[in-house]
């Protein structure tokens, strides 16, 4: 566990010290100012704009973020051989990938609180009070980060950061588009039913982390649209980095 | 630095001098399959895009704001203003019908917004001369939670006066002290102001006729008579006439 710890910390560190974070950052937070222009020429539904707007920009923000740390995560360490130094201290695979996950998942989940701190602040300003509601949005899409992070660390154990960048927006629209496949499969011969109906459910689901569209209109999400995903969130993690881990030990390392 | 202020100011130019055309706009289930679930934040998109394409005057005939609204209100179903802005608007640009589909749709998806219901039955009274069903709209704009109660009054008692006129002008005095949209306000106070002209230029005639027994052949003989000045600009361009049997304007 203190392997783990002190590598999350470092990797924490590392992320929070990117430069390439910064510039996002900047580029979030000028976009979250921005909105209070586009509220101002909708014709008096200012609130509704910034907040659908403001949610969005957190959301594009973060996976901007995620893909640019996480694609190149454990391939930067291959790259430059420091990874030989860790595992030839008694750093397992298991910890130094887990720990990998935990300091970036930390870092990103650190920007997202960032960014929604000054969306709270612009709605407040704004007249649209403290909106506590839009909270449980943040809170899932961090859950749904950490399915992108372990993906990105999947992908960066065993291809080069552009091919897993790609790899990732490609599953992203899969992930979000993936309810299409259900219906399709109802549709479609047995045979052809089966591949979509197991695509459907090999290929992360992450519409179920999407309440940007509710909380906006103050509607408070019920147990199980919070509870689920992020139960769903732990499990297909865990599969991933499980699978990141198996494709790091099979490395000549 | 100079050189790409002008180039960027020979672009805009040139750019001004092509005709325009108009946008094409996608279906929402395309908008749906790319925009990672920010569905919301497209149906801003495109309302954002059919205030500024209906606002900036470039198009003549305004022909594809109904799409934007219908877009905006597929991408959001419970996003309300276009629903009750299409249906005050629409009919002006002779969308009529689809204007009253528009906000159809809004009153079985937004239930707690009583504009839609409102200028839905605004509709129905001014541009479909529907009395049956602008009193059903009326009704359920007087219903609505959070209605302001000038609009449950004018809603309520809708039908309750003979006088045509008056009753519009109510309806539209209520649109005008409740709406925040400039355009729609902008619309109201045409709308009162028009009235108004019409309502002087009643006076007037009944004046006339105290005077000469008779009512005038023209409105220029309101002006003759030195009872009014000049006949006032109608804000919608409109042209007014007499009938020279009750002394009541109309237009032309």
């Amino acid at each position: 566990m203190k392997n783990i710890l002190v590598i999350a910390k470092n990797t924490f560190k590392e992320t929070v010290r990117d430069k390439i974070l910064y510039g996002i950052l900047a580029f979030a937070l000028l976009f979250l100012i921005s909105t209070t222009m586009f509220g101002s020429i909708s014709l008096g539904e200012d609130i509704k704009v910034i907040k659908d707007l403001g949610l969005a920009g957190i959301y594009i923000f973060s996976l901007i973020i995620t893909i640019f740390l996480g694609s190149s995560l454990i391939y930067k360490e291959l790259e430059k051989r420091t990874l030989y130094v860790i595992f030839s201290k008694p750093v397992s695979v298991f910890q130094f990938i887990i720990g990998k996950f935990m300091g970036l998942w930390a870092s990103i989940s650190l920007n997202i609180l960032l960014m929604t701190a000054i969306y709270l602040g612009i709605v407040a300003i704004k007249g649209g009070g403290f909106d506590y509601v839009s909270l449980f949005a943040i809170l899932l899409l961090i859950f749904e980060i950490a399915i992108l992070i372990a993906l990105t660390i999947l992908f960066s154990t065993f291809t080069t950061p552009l091919a897993g960048t790609i790899y990732t927006i490609i599953i992203l629209y899969i992930g979000h588009s993936i309810s299409i496949t259900k219906t399709f499969a109802e549709k479609s011969e047995p045979f052809v039913r089966y591949l979509l109906n197991a695509s459907y459910y090999i290929f992360p689901n992450l519409e179920k982390f999407n309440l940007r569209n509710d909380v906006v209109y103050g509607s408070l999400p019920n147990s199980a649209q919070v509870i689920y995903p992020i139960v769903y969130s732990a499990l297909f993690t865990t599969v991933l980095l499980s699978l990141a881990i198996s494709a790091l030990k099979k490395q000549d390392l | 630095m100079a050189g790409v202020v002008s180039v960027q100011y020979l672009f805009d130019t040139q750019k001004n001098k092509l005709p325009f055309r108009e946008p094409l706009i996608l279906k929402p289930e395309i908008i749906k399959a790319a925009d990672l679930g920010l569905d919301n934040a497209a149906a801003d998109a495109a309302w954002l895009s059919a205030i500024q394409y209906f606002g900036g005057g470039e198009s003549r005939t305004s022909e594809k704001l109904p799409d934007y609204l219908f877009l905006a209100s597929d991408l959001d179903p419970k996003f309300a203003y276009p629903y009750a802005f299409g249906a005050l608007v629409l009919p002006s640009i002779k969308f009529t019908d689809e204007g009253i589909e528009l906000a159809k749709k809004g009153v079985e998806n937004v239930k707690n917004d009583w504009r839609i219901p409102y200028y839905l039955a605004t509709t129905y009274h001014l541009n479909k001369d529907d009395p049956v069903n602008a009193a059903k709209y009326f009704d359920i704009t007087a219903n609505t939670p959070g209605v302001p109660d000038g609009i449950k009054k004018v809603s309520t008692r809708y039908g309750s006066k003979s006088d045509k006129r008056e009753q519009t002008k109510q309806i539209w005095i209520g649109i005008y002290e409740t709406t925040n949209d400039e355009i729609v306000k902008e619309r109201a106070k045409n709308y009162l102001i028009h009235f108004e002209i019409m309502d002087l230029l009643d006076q007037a005639s009944k004046q006339y006729y105290k005077i000469n027994k008779k009512y005038p052949a023209e409105l220029n003989d309101l002006i003759n008579a030195r009872i009014l000045k000049a006949i006032p600009p109608d804000p919608f361009g409109l042209e007014f006439e007499l009938n020279q049997e009750d002394g009541t304007v109309s237009v032309k």
